[in-house]
């Protein structure tokens, strides 16, 4: 059985060569055809690691004390959308509607639908004039619905966080390049957290606690089509994310609650090569972004639970230590 | 510093591994429509009114090429054109068998100029008779008058509709 992502950009590889037609061939004419047929399909993994990375930086509003740390591990799912499942796709040059009467439709995204009833036929015309026409890309939405039981981006992060003076906290992102089977990845990213309740008369003075917070993050990712083998043939998922917010949160027993308010955007470059002309994909994003979680905390254990409103919606987990 | 080493893995399999741990629900399925051309030679009927010939094996496995199986194969359309005919055209009846299934019986003017005959959906499943992506047809007709030159081929275009996986 063949893995889903691999098996997807085997898709986008192979499954449109066909007898005397190659979708090499019609990518190699011109990356136009490519990038249309592509960037809506590949739309939803890059909008949602964009927005799934900024999941689990805090789980409270109080910093630490001085030279308090914490460790953690953030595991985030940004759930795809129902709008996240299809995109626009209007005819170009060499691949057009198998309707003649049709231009421009919908076609399932990646995590779309993988319904033969739901792909309408493109027909695929290369530089030597032959054409066939075949059933759009297929989506994987069912299959991540029966392998983890909701259609969602994952993604997840390793954070350290430290306190300085004036109930400042240095969060620290950061995963040396990492090569496991066909994949590598690396990460790194800094947030600043700071109480600024302090400084706010009267408000300083009731019991809950109140901060900002600015985050930047990069994440790196390279997959390999084939292998580590096939060097040249690889699909680069690089994403750099920026979010504000203002955080409260309000400690009760070994529980906190806490929620917050701002903004988060990302940049994704998403570059496929292995092709004579390789295509490289650019996504970007911003959107509100509320958040609320709840954490737990035992002895220097720290568990919580978040859920943020914004373009995609994330849940992020998140297990850790914590000390002062 | 330890502890930072015990969780790299745990980091991993999280970050990287959600998706691919995800196995496939089932073989991708795909429609692939295709022309596949076929010629039969005429020799040595001028002057009848009546002819029967069969093709050579056609070959679809084209559109199985990234693919294992049909699940189904239609006939869309049959196209027919007149190659190297001396006279004008040849009119009647014509009627055209994938295997033993026939896809249809009109009356059709042969010429240079292709003429295409859309397949009713009734008549157009051909899976029971492909054999290893072969299959062979038979063009069969009745003329209004006697043909009129002795060498000439009838090419025949055959649009092929299958779901593959």
């Amino acid at each position: 059985m063949k893995k889903i992502i691999i098996s997807a950009f085997l898709v986008c590889f192979t499954s449109i060569s066909f007898g005397q037609i190659d979708f090499e061939d019609i990518i190699n004419s011109g990356t136009g055809d490519a990038q249309a047929l592509l960037k809506g399909y590949l739309s939803p993994l890059a909008v949602g690691f964009g927005n799934g990375i900024n999941g689990g930086w805090y789980t409270t509003a109080k910093a630490h004390k001085f030279l308090g740390i914490d460790i953690a591990v953030i595991a985030n799912a940004a759930i795809v959308p129902e709008g996240g499942e299809t995109y626009t796709f209007q005819n170009t040059d060499n691949i057009k509607f198998d309707d003649p009467n049709i231009t421009s439709g919908e076609l399932p995204t990646i995590l779309g639908s993988g319904d033969l009833a739901d792909r309408p036929l493109l027909e695929y015309t290369d530089s030597n004039g032959d054409a066939i026409s075949v059933s759009s890309l297929p989506g994987f939405k069912e299959d991540l619905i029966e392998s983890v039981g909701y259609n969602a981006v994952p993604s997840a992060m390793i954070q350290a966080g430290i306190g300085l003076f004036k109930n400042t906290d240095l969060k620290v992102r950061f995963i040396p390049k990492q090569s496991v089977d066909n994949v590598d990845v690396s990460s790194y990213g800094f947030g600043i957290m700071h109480d600024i309740k302090q400084w706010i008369p009267v408000v300083k003075k009731m019991p809950f606690d109140l901060s900002g917070f600015v985050g930047w993050n990069n994440i790196e990712s390279k997959f390999f089509v084939e292998s580590r083998d096939t060097p040249s043939e690889f699909i680069e998922l690089n994403t750099k994310t920026f979010m504000w917010q203002v955080l409260a949160s309000k400690k009760l027993s070994i529980f906190t609650v806490f929620a917050g308010l701002g903004s988060t955007s990302f940049e994704t470059d998403l570059n496929i090569e292995g092709f004579s002309n390789p295509i490289g994909l650019q996504y970007e994003g911003s959107s509100f972004r509320a958040n609320a979680g709840l954490s737990i905390k035992f002895l220097f254990l720290n568990i919580s639970a978040e859920y943020a409103k914004q373009e995609y919606d994330v849940v992020s987990l998140r297990a850790g230590i914590t000390f002062r | 510093m330890k502890k930072i080493n015990l969780l790299k893995p745990l980091l991993l399999l999280i970050a990287v591994f959600t998706f691919s741990m995800c196995e496939e629900a089932g073989d991708i399925q795909f429609v692939i429509a295709d022309d596949f051309d076929t010629t039969v030679a005429i020799n040595g009927l001028q002057g009848e009114t009546s002819y029967a010939f069969n093709t050579n094996d056609i070959d679809v496995n084209d559109l199985l090429e990234n693919a294992s199986e049909f699940l189904t194969a239609d006939v869309e359309s049959v196209t027919l054109a007149l190659e190297n005919y001396s006279g004008a055209a040849i009119s009647g009846n014509i009627s055209v068998m994938a295997g033993p299934i026939p896809l249809f019986s009109k009356n059709v003017a042969l010429s240079s100029t292709p003429v295409a005959v859309e397949i009713p959906a009734s008549a157009s499943n051909i899976l029971s008779i492909l054999s290893s992506g072969l299959f062979t047809a038979t063009i069969s007709g009745a003329t209004s008058a006697p043909i009129a030159d002795d060498n000439f081929d009838i090419k025949m275009t055959f649009r092929i509709k299958a779901t593959v996986e």
